[in-house]
């Protein structure tokens, strides 16, 4: 262009248009066309290969849809027991984790300072070598001094995990889950002898009392949601009643057809001042209580002492009347069934009692242990020793996970698989991982954890490996769904499983010898053998092998066997569906027991009222973020606040309009939302189902890493949780804060 | 010479035959139909040339039923919805800019105080109206009512005017003031099946309209009729509670004509007239 006058001011007026526009107009200028579709969309013959979803432990069947070795599709396993064909959102995202532009490509050593993240690539034989050889002297000096920390693990890798603790001589491996619904379930222990945990038969229930956001959670979504459809619409007289207690406003209360709200942390107090009036007026199941149960004469006496509801109502906020009106709907009809989520011990066993005063243990309908895999087991011994029966970190044998404030060094070495302390538990382990001089993660990704150790060992994402995933459905039938590898795997990953035996294998000794197989398949195969020699339940679908032909009749082998059970996708015993389980119960008494002795120990005190804290936290968990997994993917990210009309992207704070008017917070403002401990900065979206002075945070967002789409995204209110004093525990239900607006 | 090298060749010899032989038959069938009386082509029947003894058939008239009273809310459906029709994947930015695009949203409406408290969530993808508002606008017929009564959407032909953004009274269409950003790995997931949108047209909901390609094809190398539960948008199939029906509406036999008849049936606007074929069942 020739520089005239006239293209001077041409050119004057252009570049002044463009400086007009706001900032972020002017970065989204239109550019290029970046559509262009690098890839060619798949083509060729389509194949769905059956899988287990594993984006939590419920254990879905999914059928994967690959064309070209490429996974282009997803839905549910119709021949799952669990899923029977659909899917729930997490389930739905998979195949976005697996073609995560963020994932982990090779073996990755630190550089920088910790928690900078500048990495560089290792080799595999690098890795592990380091690693091993760590490991190997660790074992010799103090192998206690290594921790362990794992994720939720279903299938032959979590038993392959403590194996491996095991060998190596260390106590410390811990279970980290997001802490406050994924608890242990103790009180089934407890009470009823179940170390195995139990099901709730919601489907053939006639009356639902829920303690917990089971819409969102309960164990399954996939098949909470069927068994809400069923609840609602299978009776052909009628719709089953459910009532929601609940701190917030939750999916499930919006649904039932009844809200009770009580204050955050209280949901024990509240079921046994229910049990007190059942009790009181002689609604109770007297011919279960009196042949198939222990202890009630005691538990009588603590419920009628303590736990009369005006004595539980300026603890839980729920009036007298409401109370008595429940207890007597929960006994109005048969079987009724109250649930909860896996709170704290109090909790889990008070709900767990309110069923067998109403005589639903053991029923059709109503609460049963989980059949165990095994035929006979001893009587379970005395649980529900837990200090406050909420360990946060599951210590696999009981050793009591440190405090924080330790003052020795507690570990020499860290070993992390799929587990993200940093942002479950920041304030628990932050000081713990500051301190260890040496901390390895397996993991698909960097996370939040993970970018703060020395050695990241990429693992393969579910869809590209093997595992054996036992669940349970509903109604206490048994599943093992194998999750098969639907795609190759992208990079150059190691699964988990070969890579702990390869680890096994270089420290060599003892630990070689304590984990022998040759891969993990053979791992699996041993950890489904019971099921092949046991002879019952069936495979998923009809499959036939092709070196099978109707010439050759050949003994079932093993080996036969699972490559059957892999192509069907798994295995399922359904004949405890619907029916009573055997009668009598694991425990010392051989019946079930009210267990006063433990519940007295655990009787809930409210925190202390503090002036300068006056609101109460209650933090949930969003199905799209369960587990604390789920932000980085952006079709979760997407639909996260989708049920308050709020926009995603961004952590919220749902808060009382009443409460809000005394702050003067607006809808939409940014506010601070501070505890003793820290402070976050979030979204005001008031919202009646709020209580007031109760302030509700979504649990999920806020990851310091985790791929770019989670990567400084909300604000996690995990950060700012109260610890108990003695235990370090979080306090995910008790914590206090104060909240103030906060400038843009 | 074909007619691919040239458009619009001049009729020749034998082309011209051809084409009076075709609305010849055209126009006879048109007679024949005319002559059996007030049910014609015109009011939604048709000859199917393949059915035996060339019945008439009521044409197809596709819908959707959802029972909030199953609906749980889960989200499954919305996601279900995202990973099969390559729904660009949103971001911070375009979320505080208000556009993100979702084909299928989750709706919520929260009544009365504290503690009386009560919310509604429905998901609502585009209400497929019988009347719908949004083709009328069309100044260039990228959107119309398809025979089979889907609202479907041409990309190649949108001209990105948002006439029909602004026209739907559900907000169920979405532009594309962007180009979706898909970064390379993600295109490997994408659904061949469905093309992807570039800045600048309209989106939205179609019923998953390939799926019914795909099984329509399928049931013609089959040589048989579309089967009910042959063709299902994902929505339908990933709910878990099973609260969405999809079927024809014109066949009385259907599972979705009998829920049709329910007396908790709603549709959302009614008053609007327009008419949508997405049905709702409220809760009880």
């Amino acid at each position: 262009m020739q520089l005239t006058r006239r293209n001077l001011f041409k050119l004057g007026t252009l570049t002044g248009a463009a400086g007009a526009l706001p900032q972020w107009a002017q970065a989204r200028l239109p550019g290029p066309f970046n559509t262009e579709v690098q890839l060619s969309p798949a083509q060729g013959e389509e194949h769905w290969e059956p899988t287990v979803c594993r984006q939590c432990s419920a254990g879905c069947g999914l059928l994967v849809r690959v064309i070209a070795g490429r996974a282009v599709g997803i839905k549910g396993d119709p021949k799952h027991p669990i899923s029977q064909g659909a899917l729930c959102p997490k389930g739905a995202a998979t195949l976005q984790e697996l073609y995560h532009p963020d994932r982990i490509r090779q073996p990755l050593q630190r550089v920088g300072n910790r928690g900078e993240g500048k990495w560089e690539p290792i080799s595999w034989d690098a890795a592990m070598e380091h690693l091993a050889e760590r490991l190997r002297t660790l074992r010799q000096s103090n192998p206690s001094q290594l921790g362990i920390l794992i994720g939720p693990t279903p299938g032959a890798i979590g038993t392959l995990w403590r194996r491996f603790a095991a060998a190596l001589g260390t106590p410390a491996l811990y279970e980290i889950t997001a802490g406050q619904d994924q608890l242990p379930d103790d009180a089934a222990a407890t009470m009823m002898g179940a170390p195995d945990g139990i099901t709730v038969d919601l489907s053939r229930a006639e009356f639902v009392l829920s303690f917990c956001d089971w819409l969102q959670c309960f164990p399954s979504p996939v098949e909470a949601s069927r068994a809400y459809g069923l609840l609602r619409r299978s009776r052909t007289d009628r719709r089953v009643r459910i009532i929601s207690a609940a701190p917030r406003l939750s999916v499930t209360s919006a649904k039932a057809d009844e809200w009770v709200p009580f204050y955050p942390g209280t949901e024990g107090a509240l079921a046994l001042s229910l049990a007190h009036v059942l009790i009181r007026e002689k609604l109770w199941d007297e011919s279960f209580v009196h042949e198939r149960t222990h202890g009630f004469e005691e538990f009588k006496g603590l419920v009628l002492h303590d736990y009369a509801p005006d004595q539980t109502a300026n603890i839980t906020g729920v009036p007298v009347e409401t109370v008595e009106h429940l207890a007597k709907e929960f006994s109005a009809r048969k079987p009724a069934v109250a649930l909860c989520d896996r709170a704290d011990l109090l909790t889990q066993m008070a709900v767990l009692a309110l069923n067998a005063l109403a005589g639903n243990v053991g029923k059709a309908g109503g609460v049963r242990s989980k059949p165990s895999p095994s035929p006979v087991s001893p009587p379970h011994p005395q649980a529900g020793t837990r200090a406050n029966g909420s360990p946060a970190a599951t210590p696999a044998s009981g050793h009591p996970a440190p405090a924080p404030n330790a003052g020795r060094l507690p570990f020499q070495a860290l070993l992390l698989y799929h587990a993200n302390p940093l942002f479950v538990q920041p304030q628990r382990w932050r000081r713990i991982l500051e301190k260890a001089p040496f901390i390895a993660s397996i993991s698909p990704f960097i996370d939040d954890t993970a970018r703060y150790a020395d050695l990241v060992l990429p693992d393969h994402t579910p869809l590209e490996a093997l595992a054996n995933v036992p669940a349970y459905t509903l109604g206490s039938g048994r599943v093992v769904g194998i999750s098969n590898p639907a795609v190759k795997p992208l990079y150059d990953t190691r699964p988990a499983g070969d890579l702990l035996l390869d680890l096994a294998h270089q420290i060599g000794g003892p630990v070689a010898a304590a984990l022998p197989e040759e891969s993990f398949e053979e791992v699996v195969k041993q950890a489904v053998k019971p099921i092949f020699e046991g002879q019952r339940g069936s495979l998923l679908r009809k499959v036939e092998l092709e070196e099978e032909s109707w010439t050759t009749v050949s003994k079932p082998t093993l080996d036969k066997w699972f490559k059957k059970l892999a192509k069907a996708g798994g295995w399922a015993d359904l004949s405890a569906e619907g029916k009573p389980s055997p009668p009598g119960f694991r425990t010392l008494s051989g019946k079930f027991e009210f267990r006063a002795d433990v519940i007295r120990g655990l009787q809930a005190t409210p925190p202390a009222v503090r002036p300068d804290y006056p609101l109460r936290l209650c933090i949930y968990t969003p199905l799209v973020f369960a587990g604390g997994v789920g932000a980085h993917l952006p079709y979760l990210q997407g639909i996260a606040g989708a049920r308050l009309n709020e926009r995603p992207w961004e952590t919220w704070a749902e808060i009382n309009p009443l409460t809000a008017n005394t702050l003067g917070i607006a809808d939409g403002d940014w506010v601070q939302v501070e505890s003793p401990t820290g402070s976050i900065r979030v979204r005001a979206k008031l919202f009646e189902g709020a209580i007031p002075d109760v302030v509700n945070i979504p649990f999920g967002l806020g990851h310091t890493a985790y791929g770019r789409w989670a990567a400084g995204v909300g604000a996690n209110p995990a950060e700012i949780l109260d610890a108990d004093t003695t235990t370090g525990e979080p306090l995910w239900r008790q914590t206090r804060v104060r909240v103030a607006k906060a400038g843009e | 010479m074909t007619t691919e090298s040239n458009p619009n060749p001049p009729p020749s010899g034998w082309l011209r035959r051809a084409w009076l032989q075709a609305a010849a038959a055209t126009l006879g069938a048109l007679a024949v139909l005319r002559l059996k009386g007030p049910t014609s082509a015109a009011q939604g029947e048709t000859v199917d040339p393949k059915s035996p003894n060339g019945k008439l058939k009521p044409r197809k008239k596709w819908g959707m039923m959802i029972d909030l009273d199953r609906c749980t809310a889960c989200g499954a459906c919305l996601v279900a919805c995202a990973v099969e029709n390559n729904v660009p994947l949103g971001s911070k930015e375009l979320s505080e800019e208000g556009r993100v695009i979702r084909w299928l949203n989750l709706m919520s409406f929260t009544e009365g105080e504290y503690p009386y408290t009560r919310q509604r969530l429905m998901p609502i993808p585009c209400q497929q109206c019988d009347q719908p508002p949004c083709t009328a606008v069309c100044p260039v017929s990228a959107t119309y009512k398809n025979p089979e009564g889907i609202v479907a959407q041409i990309y190649p032909r949108c001209i990105g005017c948002r006439y029909c953004v602004n026209a739907c009274p559900y907000t169920c269409k979405f532009f594309n003031w962007w180009d979706p950003d898909f970064p390379i790995e993600i295109q490997q997931g994408l659904n061949p099946d469905v093309p992807i949108r570039p800045q600048g047209v309209t989106e939205k909901c179609n019923f998953c309209h390939h799926r019914l390609m795909r099984a329509k094809e399928q049931a013609a190398v089959e040589e048989r009729d579309l089967k009910p539960g042959d063709y299902v948008p994902a929505c339908a199939e990933a709910c878990p509670a099973q609260a969405i029906t999809f079927g024809d509406l014109n066949d009385p036999k259907s599972q979705m004509s009998a829920l049709a008849r329910s007396p908790r049936l709603f549709r959302l606007l009614e008053e609007l007239g327009t008419e949508p074929k997405v049905l709702y069942m409220r809760e009880e």
